[in-house]
C-alpha cells in the first residue's frame, strides 16, 4: 500500500494510486475542516538521497471523505483512512465519518512531525496515544491502526496503542529534519523544518520495527525508505507484515511496485519458503 | 540474488537528480512587455538537459516555489519568461543580478517530437513562456513550423524573435484588432488548418483557448500544454490533479493529447 500523504485526498488521487498496482490505499490524513497546507516548497529531494517534506496536512476535510472512500471501494481496493486531529474529539469525529463511509480500516496519524498541535505533538506522549486509540477503537469493530513515529517513547507508545485496542501499528512516520540552502542562507522548506523520508530513514525504521516486534509481536505495517525488494525484505524480517511505499513513488511508481513484489517472491522461494508470512520477524529467531 | 542489490537511488550522482534544489545565480531579470518578464540564471551545478515542455520549480528563497516552463537553456544558463501574478512572481521580479535562487527539475514529460514534423504552434497569453525553447527544439529536430501568437492587446507583445531562433513566420492575432489578425488565436488556427497540412499542432495557453484549439483541430495530432497549481512537482502531493481525470499535470504532463483532457478542458 502507499504511505499516507502520498496523494489520497481526492477520488482522482485514489484512481491514480490504483494504477500503481497497490493492494490497498491509504488516504491522505483527513482532518475535520479543510486544510490548505503550507506554501511551496513542500517536498524536495536531499543530497543524501532522502526526501524532506512539510505539506502541512493539506486535505479537503471530512465533507469530501465519503467520495474518496467510495472511489477506493469501487476500484476493489482495501481502503484505509488516515485520521488526523488536534484533539480527542476531532479524532473521533473524523473516524466516525470514515466508518460511516465504509472504510476498511482506520490509521490514526499520531506522528506527523511538522504540524503544530497534530501528530507527533500528540503521539509522543504514550498516555495521549492510549486515549485516542481507545476512543476510536470503541466506535466499531473496524480495525484501527496506530501510526507512530520516532520519539524517545516509541516502544512504550506502541504498547499503549495496543492496550488501547489498536489491531496493528504503522511504523514509522518521517523523522524531523531540516535543509538550508548555502547560497541564499535560507531554510528551503516554507515551514522551515519538515519530515525526512526515503533511504536515510530505512535503518531507523528497521530498528523501530525490530524493537516493537520484539516487545509485543504485534501486526506491523512497515514503512520508511523502501526503494526495492531488499529494503522491503529487511522490514519483513524485522517484524513487518504489510508494507507502505512513500517517497519512492515519485519515480516510476508502477515499475517500483512490480519490482518489489517480484523481488520478494523470488526471495521467499530462494530461502525455501512458500509464504511471506513465515518470514515475518524471522530476524528475531535465535 | 544480485539483481537490484544497490538501492535505486544509491547509484545516482546526487547533483544529477531532478528532484534536488540546484542553486543558481541571476544573470539578468528584465521587462519584456507590459505583461512579461524574462530571467536568465546560471545554475551552480549542472542540470539535466530539459526537453520541452518540461518545467522547473523555481525557488525564490524565503518566499515561494513557482512552476515555470523553460524559455531557453544551454550548458551555462537557463531562462524563464514569467508574468507577475502573485507574491512569488513579484518576489522573483525583484531578484537582481547576482541574487541566488533554486531550481528543481526538469519536471514533467517531454513531448515526443518526430524529426521533420510540420508543426503549428499556437500560443496564447502566458503560453508564450515555453515558446522559444519549443521552437528551438523543433528547429533542432528539423521540423518546419509556424507560430500563431494571440494576445488581448498590442502592449503584451514583444519581439519574440529576440528570444527565439529559427522561426520562419509568426502570425500575430490580437483580440482588440490592433495588430495582425483580428480575433482569437484559435480562430486563426481554424483558418490555417483548413488550408494547410500539419503533422503536429501544439497549443500553449489558457484553458479556454486550449479547449477551442482542441475543437478546431479535431481529428489532427494535437497536444495541449496545460497550466495549473503545482505544489511539489513530483507526483506526491496531488495538488495538480486534473479534475475528472486520473492525470497529474506534474508527472503525466504538462503536455496532453486533446482526448486525454477534453473532459477537464470542458469544466
Amino acid at each position: 500500500m502507499n504511505a499516507s500523504g502520498i496523494l489520497g485526498a481526492t477520488p482522482e488521487h485514489i484512481a491514480k494510486l490504483a494504477s500503481y498496482g497497490l493492494a490497498a490505499v491509504v488516504t491522505k490524513t483527513f482532518t475535520e475542516k479543510p486544510r490548505e497546507g503550507y506554501a511551496p516548497p513542500i517536498i524536495i529531494k536531499l543530497r543524501n538521497c532522502g526526501y524532506i517534506n512539510a505539506v502541512g496536512l493539506a486535505n479537503p476535510g471530512i465533507e469530501l471523505l465519503p467520495q474518496v472512500v467510495r472511489k477506493g471501494k469501487e476500484l476493489g481496493l482495501v481502503t484505509i483512512v488516515s485520521v488526523g486531529g488536534s484533539s480527542l474529539e476531532e479524532f473521533v469525529k473524523v473516524s466516525t465519518v470514515a466508518l460511516d463511509s465504509g472504510a476498511d480500516m482506520l490509521e490514526l496519524n499520531l506522528s506527523c512531525p511538522h504540524t503544530r498541535g497534530y501528530g507527533l505533538d500528540i503521539g509522543s506522549d504514550p498516555t495521549n496515544v492510549y486515549e485516542v486509540v481507545k476512543a476510536v477503537s470503541s466506535l466499531s469493530s473496524t480495525p484501527v491502526i496506530a501510526k507512530l513515529g520516532v520519539s524517545d517513547n516509541y516502544v512504550k507508545s506502541s504498547g499503549k496503542a495496543l492496550e488501547g485496542g489498536a489491531k496493528a501499528l504503522t511504523l514509522i512516520n518521517t523523522v524531523k529534519a531540516m535543509i538550508i540552502d548555502v547560497y541564499s542562507a535560507k531554510p528551503i522548506l516554507s515551514n522551515v523544518f519538515g519530515g525526512m523520508s526515503g533511504p536515510p530513514i530505512h535503518p531507523i525504521a528497521v530498528k523501530v520495527v525490530y524493537d516493537v516486534y520484539k516487545e509485543y509481536e504485534p501486526e506491523i505495517v512497515g514503512v520508511g525508505g523502501i526503494v526495492d525488494w531488499i529494503s522491503a525484505a529487511e522490514l519483513i524480517l524485522a517484524g513487518a507484515e504489510a508494507l507502505q511505499l512513500g517517497s519512492a513513488l515519485s519515480t516510476k511508481p508502477r515499475e517500483l511496485v512490480d519490482s518489489v513484489l517480484e523481488g520478494l517472491k523470488e526471495w521467499v522461494s530462494e530461502l525455501g519458503y512458500t509464504r511471506i508470512k513465515d518470514l515475518v520477524g524471522l530476524a528475531h529467531k535465535k | 540474488m544480485s539483481r537490484d542489490w544497490f538501492p535505486r537511488s544509491g547509484d545516482e550522482t546526487p547533483h544529477e537528480h531532478t528532484h534536488l534544489v540546484t542553486p543558481a545565480r541571476v544573470y539578468f531579470n528584465n521587462v519584456l512587455s507590459s505583461r512579461f518578464r524574462m530571467i536568465k540564471v546560471k545554475p551552480l551545478r549542472s542540470l539535466v538537459t530539459p526537453k520541452p515542455p518540461q518545467f522547473f520549480m523555481v525557488w525564490v528563497p524565503g518566499v515561494d516555489e513557482i512552476p515555470l516552463s523553460v524559455a531557453d537553456y544551454d550548458e551555462k544558463s537557463i531562462s524563464f519568461i514569467y508574468e507577475v501574478k502573485g507574491a512569488g512572481t513579484n518576489a522573483l521580479s525583484k531578484l537582481g543580478s547576482g541574487s541566488y535562487l533554486g531550481l528543481k527539475g526538469p519536471l514533467g514529460k517531454p513531448l515526443n517530437i518526430v524529426e521533420g514534423f510540420s508543426t503549428l504552434l499556437v500560443v496564447g497569453g502566458s503560453g508564450v513562456a515555453p515558446t522559444p525553447y519549443i521552437t528551438k527544439y523543433l528547429a533542432s529536430r528539423g521540423c518546419r513550423f509556424e507560430v500563431i501568437w494571440g494576445v488581448k492587446k498590442r502592449s503584451e507583445l514583444f519581439n519574440l524573435g529576440s528570444v527565439m531562433s529559427g522561426v520562419e513566420y509568426i502570425h500575430i492575432a490580437t483580440e482588440d484588432c490592433s495588430v495582425g489578425y483580428c480575433g482569437m488565436a484559435s480562430e486563426l488556427t481554424r483558418e490555417l488548418v483548413s488550408k494547410y497540412k500539419y503533422d503536429l499542432v501544439i497549443g500553449v495557453g489558457p484553458k479556454g483557448m486550449l479547449k477551442s484549439l482542441c475543437e478546431v483541430t479535431s481529428g489532427l495530432n494535437t497536444y495541449v500544454v496545460l497550466e495549473t497549481m503545482v505544489k511539489c512537482g513530483l507526483g506526491l502531493c496531488g495538488s495538480c490533479v486534473l479534475p475528472n481525470t486520473d492525470k497529474l499535470l506534474c508527472v503525466d504532463g504538462p503536455a496532453f493529447r486533446c482526448e486525454e483532457v477534453m473532459q477537464y478542458l470542458r469544466t
